[in-house]
Order: C-alpha cells, then sequence, then structure tokens
C-alpha cells in the first residue's frame, strides 16, 4: 500500500503565482503535479495568516501614505487642496521627508518608491486635460484602484486554495518550533512555525511531509538538516520526486517510524519525545 | 450600506410557518420579519448607555418596515417569497417569486457595483482603518458572486418548475425541485449568517456613533475610537469569519457551474496598480 505523503506550502507559492514572481514557473509546475498525481496538499494556518498578513500590510502601507499626502496638501495649502503643475515640487518635498529616517526600512522605501510613481503618473494624466485636480480626487482614484486590485489577488489567493489544498488549522507545540528556531537555526519565526505545523499535523495524520518552498536563503538551504528532522523540503520543481523517494525508502507511516525506529540520532530521540509527551505518554 | 435585502433571511423561511397558522396578511408578515431582524440585530450587541434596547429595537423595526413599504420592487419580493414559501411546491407561485427575484438581483448587483466603485467614500468620511474598509469591499464582491450563484441556481429550479407544470415526467421533476432547493437551502443560510455579521457590525459602528436615535442610518462621520472595543474585535473576527466561510462556498458551488465563474465578477484593474503591488510582493517575498 503507497504510504500517506503530504505537501505543504509555503506563503511563496500562491503568492509567486499571484504577483507573477520569478518562481512563477516552477510554481506552475508543481501545480500541475498536483492535479496530475492527485497530491493531498495542504497550507497550514499560519501560511494562510501570513499571506493575509501580507496583504494587509501592503494595503495600510499604501493607506497610511495615500493620508499623509492629503495632510501636507491640507497643511500647504487648507481644506480640499487641489494640485497643479507649481506644486509638484511639494509632493517630491512629501516623498522625500518620508523617506528621511526610512534609510534601514526596505519594504517602507519600496512601498514609498511604488505610491510616488503611481501618485505622480495620476497626477499628470488629470493635468494634461486640466490646469489643476483635487488631491482628494486623485487619491480617491487610487484607493479605489488599489482596493480592486486587493480583491483580484485576494480572490485568486482563495481560489488557489480551493483548487489545490485545504488548510490545516493546527496550532504546532512549542517545543516543535523551538526546535527549528534553535536546533536547526531557522531565522524567520514565521518559517519555523510553518515547518512545525507541517510536522505536528503530519504526525497528527501518519503522513509524510513534504514542505514545498522557493525559499532557498532561509529554508532550502537547509534541507539536508530539516531531513534529519524528517521534513522533506523542496523546491516546487522537485516535489514530485521527494514523494517518490519517500515512497521508496520508506514502508511504515510517518508517526509509526518515528515510534519503531531504532535510529538514535539527536533528532529522532528529541521527536519521539516531543510525540510522545504529546500522545499522553509522559 | 443598510439596504434591506435581508429578505433572504432565515426569519422568513423559519417564520413563515408560524404567521402562516395565524392566517396573518403579507403586511402583518413584513412587520413581522423587520421586528425579527432588528431582534437580531440588537440582541446581544454591545450598545452605549444613552440608548434603551427596547427602544432602539422599536426605532430599527420602524425604519426598516419603512425601508420595505417604500420600495416598490423590495416590496413585491417580499410578497413573493411570503407567497412562495406558503406553498413551497405550487409552480406558479414559485414562477413568481423566481421572476422577481431576478428582477431585484439585477437591481442588486448594480446596487453592489456601486457601492464597490465608491468604497474608497469610507476613506475620507472615516477613520476605519484599511483592513476594514478592505473587508467590507470583499463582503459586497462577496455578494455578488453569491448572487451569480444565486441567479444559476434559479434558473435550474424554474427549468423543474415547468416540467412539474406541463406535467411531463411531474415525479421525477418534483422529486429533482425538491433536491434543488434541499441544496439551495444550506447555501442560503451560509449567506444569511455571513449578512447578518455583517449588517451587526454596522449597526454596531452606527450606533457607537450616533448621539439620538434620529442619527441612525444618517450619513455622519463614523469613528473606530468611539465604539466599544472588545464587542468591535469580536464582531469584527466573527464577520470575517463567517464571510470567508461563505466565500468557500460561493467559490466551490460556482467553480462547479462554470469554470470561469471567477472572472465574471472580479473588477477590472489598472496596469498602474498591478505593478505597484507585484513590486511591493518581490521586495517582501525576498526581503
Amino acid at each position: 500500500m503507497a504510504l500517506k505523503v503530504y505537501f505543504f506550502v509555503d506563503s511563496c507559492i500562491p503568492l509567486s503565482l499571484i504577483f507573477d514572481q520569478p518562481f512563477k514557473r516552477e510554481v506552475e509546475k508543481f501545480l500541475r503535479d498536483v492535479e496530475k498525481y492527485g497530491f493531498q496538499c495542504f497550507m497550514s494556518s499560519s501560511v494562510y495568516q501570513e499571506c493575509e498578513n501580507l496583504f494587509s500590510r501592503i494595503n495600510s502601507l499604501i493607506d497610511n501614505t495615500l493620508r499623509g499626502v492629503i495632510a501636507r496638501f491640507e497643511k500647504e495649502k487648507g481644506s480640499d487642496p487641489k494640485i497643479s503643475r507649481n506644486d509638484m515640487l511639494i509632493l517630491e518635498d512629501f516623498f522625500g521627508s518620508r523617506f528621511w529616517g526610512r534609510q534601514g526600512q526596505r519594504i517602507e522605501q519600496e512601498v514609498l518608491r511604488a505610491i510616488q510613481i503611481w501618485f505622480v503618473e495620476k497626477v499628470e494624466e488629470k493635468l494634461a486635460k486640466q490646469e489643476e485636480a483635487r488631491v482628494s480626487e486623485i487619491s480617491r482614484e487610487i484607493f479605489d484602484e488599489n482596493i480592486k486590485l486587493f480583491l483580484k489577488k485576494f480572490s485568486l489567493f482563495e481560489e488557489l486554495s480551493i483548487k489545490y489544498w485545504n488548510e490545516a488549522e493546527i496550532e504546532p507545540d512549542p517545543a516543535l518550533v523551538r526546535v527549528f528556531e534553535e536546533n536547526v537555526g531557522i531565522k524567520n519565526p514565521n518559517d519555523s512555525l510553518h515547518l512545525a505545523s507541517a510536522l505536528h499535523y503530519s504526525w497528527e495524520n501518519d503522513a509524510w511531509p513534504i514542505f514545498v518552498t522557493t525559499d532557498y536563503v532561509d529554508i532550502l538551504i537547509k534541507s539536508p538538516m530539516l531531513r534529519e528532522w524528517l521534513i522533506y523540503c523542496s523546491n516546487p520543481l522537485f516535489a514530485v520526486y521527494w514523494f517518490h523517494e519517500i515512497q521508496d525508502k520508506f514502508n511504515v507511516g510517518f508517526s509509526k517510524y518515528i515510534r519503531k525506529t531504532e535510529r538514535k540520532t539527536f533528532q529522532i530521540k528529541t521527536l519521539k519525545f516531543i510525540f510522545n509527551r504529546l500522545a499522553g505518554m509522559y | 450600506m443598510f439596504a434591506v435585502d435581508s429578505y433572504q433571511t432565515k426569519f422568513f423561511q423559519e417564520q413563515v410557518g408560524a404567521v402562516k397558522k395565524k392566517r396573518e396578511t403579507v403586511s402583518s408578515f413584513n412587520e413581522f420579519l423587520t421586528r425579527e431582524l432588528s431582534v437580531q440585530l440588537i440582541r446581544e450587541l454591545s450598545i452605549p448607555s444613552r440608548f434603551s434596547r427596547a427602544e432602539l429595537g422599536n426605532f430599527v423595526s420602524r425604519y426598516l418596515l419603512n425601508l420595505i413599504e417604500r420600495n416598490a420592487l423590495v416590496k413585491k419580493v417580499a410578497d413573493a417569497i411570503y407567497e412562495y414559501f406558503n406553498s413551497p411546491e405550487d409552480p406558479q407561485k414559485f414562477k413568481n417569486y423566481r421572476e422577481k427575484v431576478m428582477s431585484f438581483s439585477s437591481e442588486k448587483e448594480k446596487v453592489l457595483n456601486k457601492m464597490l466603485n465608491n468604497i474608497s467614500f469610507l476613506y475620507f468620511t472615516s477613520d476605519f482603518s484599511s483592513s476594514l474598509i478592505n473587508s467590507f469591499a470583499l463582503f459586497l464582491l462577496t455578494e455578488l458572486g453569491f448572487l451569480e450563484y444565486f441567479k444559476f441556481a434559479l434558473e435550474r429550479l424554474k427549468v423543474r418548475a415547468l416540467y412539474m407544470k406541463k406535467g411531463f415526467r411531474k415525479t421525477i421533476a418534483k422529486r429533482k425541485f425538491k433536491e434543488y432547493i434541499d441544496e439551495l437551502m444550506p447555501k442560503l443560510e451560509k449567506y444569511v449568517e455571513a449578512k447578518l455579521w455583517y449588517l451587526k457590525l454596522m449597526f454596531f459602528i452606527d450606533v457607537w456613533n450616533s448621539e439620538e436615535l434620529n442619527q441612525l442610518f444618517k450619513p455622519k462621520r463614523l469613528s473606530l475610537k468611539k465604539v466599544d472595543q472588545s464587542a468591535y474585535l469580536f464582531l469584527f473576527r466573527n464577520f470575517r469569519q463567517n464571510m470567508r466561510l461563505l466565500r468557500r462556498t460561493i467559490y466551490l458551488e460556482g467553480l462547479r457551474v462554470n469554470r470561469n465563474f471567477f472572472e465574471k465578477y472580479i473588477p477590472e484593474t489598472s496596469r498602474r496598480a498591478e505593478l505597484a503591488w507585484s513590486h511591493l510582493v518581490r521586495s517582501i517575498l525576498s526581503s
């Protein structure tokens, strides 16, 4: 009988696809494999939350910047201010002042750049047709464009979630999270949470876990070390081969393997201890 | 925001039986359901001490009833629902109900699209966070998706109702009709549940931002700073959770019906916005 293997997707999997990121083709290939072989795919609650947070974070950064532009123009020109060619340098000054003090905050800087271009193009579009334009009207159009984009992208995200994976609702055991943080040295706390969720959920369902990610810097580079902790991390292109590897290598389910294996490595002993505790054996 | 399309609520379905037994009139049915809706809105809701729960209930019932009575189309739909749910197996009643609901759905679609296009209005008339405004926008989009599915479901029922009327394979048609109704009801309930949480949340914010009863439902600057924070978080969480359940249901059903279901109601987006987001996501992912 074939072993149960669960694939867990990292947040970069849906996001690469939705936002045309560099790993899009790898992800598309993985999703074709999921359909072709009928793999059981999951997204842990922590990954879902991370994706949701990313949407909120971008929205609120854009929102705050736009509110800032309006406030600045109100300060300069009174209520319901208008913008003309002569006021373009107020914009430059506004964005310049925002960059000040954010030297280390790369994302905030990127947001400012993106909105700066967005805003200037919008203003120039308006001023090509009229002498001056209301700042509130321009901001409002940008808000609208932004909300529509959010709705489109978020709907795509949900569509992917429904087509390709189920949500694995799990709050991983803190000891498992610590394993990834302290023993494996995963720097990003969210990544440790995702890996621990995958491991915990797999143990509960007696399925071998494969964590699919495009994150070479923090996760894939540590793949050999992570395999010692019985979690298989893979680039989406090669996930299907890890599936076969597991099928060939093991002849028992995940939970049973942990219970019965005679391997006495530190990793196996730690996992045995944690899972036995979770099973109420201590 | 408080458009009363709650004629689809479960109170209608649950309570019609009781009304029928009492042989009450359609207008008392409308009174009954607006009273029920106001009870549902206010029950267990945190309200400021300046309002009494009973007064608030009466005010909301009167307001909603007035809204139904004033809107000819909504009134017709409410009448058709009343008649249909009194005899759900009568094809003629169903036909009438379907026609009214379909025409209401088209109207409702226009209203929802208009609201969606004007959602940024909230940025200028409130201190709502982008996460709240976007959730409202997502709910409007969800309603559009639900309408799309609902229209499909009614169309499917119409065919069965026609068969039933003509006597052609009457028994099979009757059975299928019932099956489709049974299939539709849980989805309708999910919609009602989500809509109720949406209305509750909006109503809650409105109540805390009103000094007197007659300020309710009137345009005003809304502030989250004035509301009971823990109650707000509870309502917002439940609203989001129920919306998510509803969206999942709609997607599953929508995709079953039509592979291009999503494209039908997802708004057009601008190239500039696409570029900005793509740029931002790249920098966040690589950070």
